[in-house]
């Protein structure tokens, strides 16, 4: 029986959190939110996510006892499934081990720094080219500063192989729809950074990921009929 | 008393680097400030690379971490106010009462507003001064910018009206990352705080709370001293 109801459209931000419980055979709900019908203002879809934004998640059953639990910023939702949860349900915390300061860290400001840096400019950036009135400043501004991440990414992954340093972990996922995103429509970014495609083919390989980016799809199409 | 400072904050004057001498007098835990010039992109020099990849600050050091492996640096705010706020804190006996993460519902209202603040409230609050600052206006994307800096209030007004504090529960680390962001705003916008009352009225209540002038008042002590430093 599922605990977990996962809000979500297919969007990189929907996506990391079916990835994360595929990777985890964690079980779940998905609720599609269609963005495009603003689904995402319902009353009671606002109780559940204030800022009105996917993903979000509601635990029927958390560890405390206390009646359900709403979660809403990705970040949020991916360490509590990937920690509070995985322990709850006897699964592994690999993939955010947070009982090691270190470790935990290290993942967390790989973490943060996609919700901070990469998501925020790379959704700027594709807003500004996707414009009808061109606004050449708008798309210079994201795209050199998408770049300037990419480099950032670049380096670090020239040095480990997965963002914390340690092993594969919610920082991976949170970076990987962005970046698998970028790099599939912008074929100059496979030859500008090589070790960040390298990553995302180890990405690829990973139990879940291709597996979780399916299932968004899926709902996304199942919620069309 | 003198108790030895585990902790060098990596810092500028500005909203994010401001939320960590906040925090840190707010509970009382020594440190030390190492001032980054961000006028002379000391932010992208190799040693500083080496702490924050991402060439930003605030950035900290903690010699003495609870593993015992050796020092630990940390980027990103929210990494920062977490690990300080609960692994610091225990390890020095502190109070943890800004950052309860043992009680995992606290912890997960506490972190959702922090990281709206991380992803949302910075990023577009950012993007808007930018574009205001330009001096070639570029006023479809300024519009962009206020429009969705406006929502972004009117959720913090909606919340701000049914709790005190942002988690629902007691003053905590995501109070101290909204506030500075929230305080600029209220204080520049003239008539700005009658549009958001509820956030004018928790501004004032952030403004009383234990730390908060002290970290101000180091944040500018530490500017003032690297501009004096420059001459």
């Amino acid at each position: 029986m599922a605990d977990l109801t996962v809000y979500l459209a297919n969007t990189g931000n929907g996506q990391k959190i079916p990835i994360a419980l595929e990777a985890l055979d964690i079980p779940y709900t998905i609720h599609y939110v269609n963005i495009a019908k603003d689904e995402q203002f319902a009353p009671d879809f606002s109780k559940i996510s204030p800022n009105n934004k996917i993903p979000a998640i509601v635990d029927s059953f958390p560890a405390d006892g206390k009646g359900f639990l709403s979660i809403f910023e990705s970040a949020a939702i991916l360490q509590y499934i990937a920690y509070t949860k995985a322990k709850q349900l006897g699964k592994s915390t690999h993939l955010y081990p947070a009982d090691d300061i270190r470790v935990k860290a290290h993942t967390d400001q790989w973490l943060y720094f996609q919700i901070a840096s990469l998501g925020p400019m790379n959704g700027q950036w594709n807003h500004f080219k996707g414009l009808s009135e061109p606004n050449p400043y708008g798309v210079q501004r994201y795209e050199t500063e998408v770049h300037r991440i990419f480099g950032v990414m670049e380096r670090r992954l020239s040095e480990v192989d997965y963002f914390n340093g340690h092993g594969y972990s919610i920082a991976d996922i949170a970076i990987y729809p962005n970046v698998k995103f970028t790099l599939g429509r912008n074929p100059n970014f496979q030859a500008k950074y090589p070790a960040v495609g390298r990553w995302l083919e180890r990405v690829n390989g990973q139990k879940g990921a291709l597996e979780g980016i399916q299932k968004a799809a899926d709902a996304a199409a199942a919620a069309a009929k | 008393m003198a108790e030895k400072a585990d902790v060098t904050i990596y810092f500028a004057q500005g909203v994010n680097g401001i939320k960590i001498p906040i925090l840190l007098e707010s509970l009382e835990i020594p440190y030390k400030i190492q001032y980054v010039n961000i006028d002379k992109g000391e932010q992208f020099a190799p040693e500083y690379l080496k702490i924050s990849p991402n060439n930003k600050i605030p950035a900290i050091v903690d010699s003495s971490p609870p593993d015992g492996n050796g020092p630990l640096s940390i980027f990103e705010s929210a990494a920062i106010l977490q690990y300080l706020a609960y692994n610091k804190a225990k390890q020095l006996g502190k109070s943890t009462h800004l950052y309860p993460a043992d009680d995992v519902r606290v912890k997960a209202l506490t972190d959702q507003w922090l990281y709206f603040q991380s992803a949302s409230l910075g990023p577009m609050s950012g993007q808007w001064f930018h574009f205001l600052g330009l001096p070639q206006p570029n006023d479809a994307a300024a519009k962009r910018f206020e429009v969705e800096v406006h929502r972004n209030y009117a959720v913090m007004e909606r919340h701000l009206n049914e709790v005190k504090f942002f988690n629902g529960h007691d003053f905590s680390i995501a109070d101290i990352a909204i506030y500075p962001w929230v305080s600029g705003f209220l204080s520049r916008v003239p008539g700005i705080k009658k549009k958001y009352p509820a956030i004018a009225q928790w501004l004032a209540q952030v403004g009383d709370q234990k730390g908060v002038k002290e970290g101000l008042r180091k944040g500018d002590e530490a500017a003032a001293a690297a501009a004096g430093a420059k001459m």
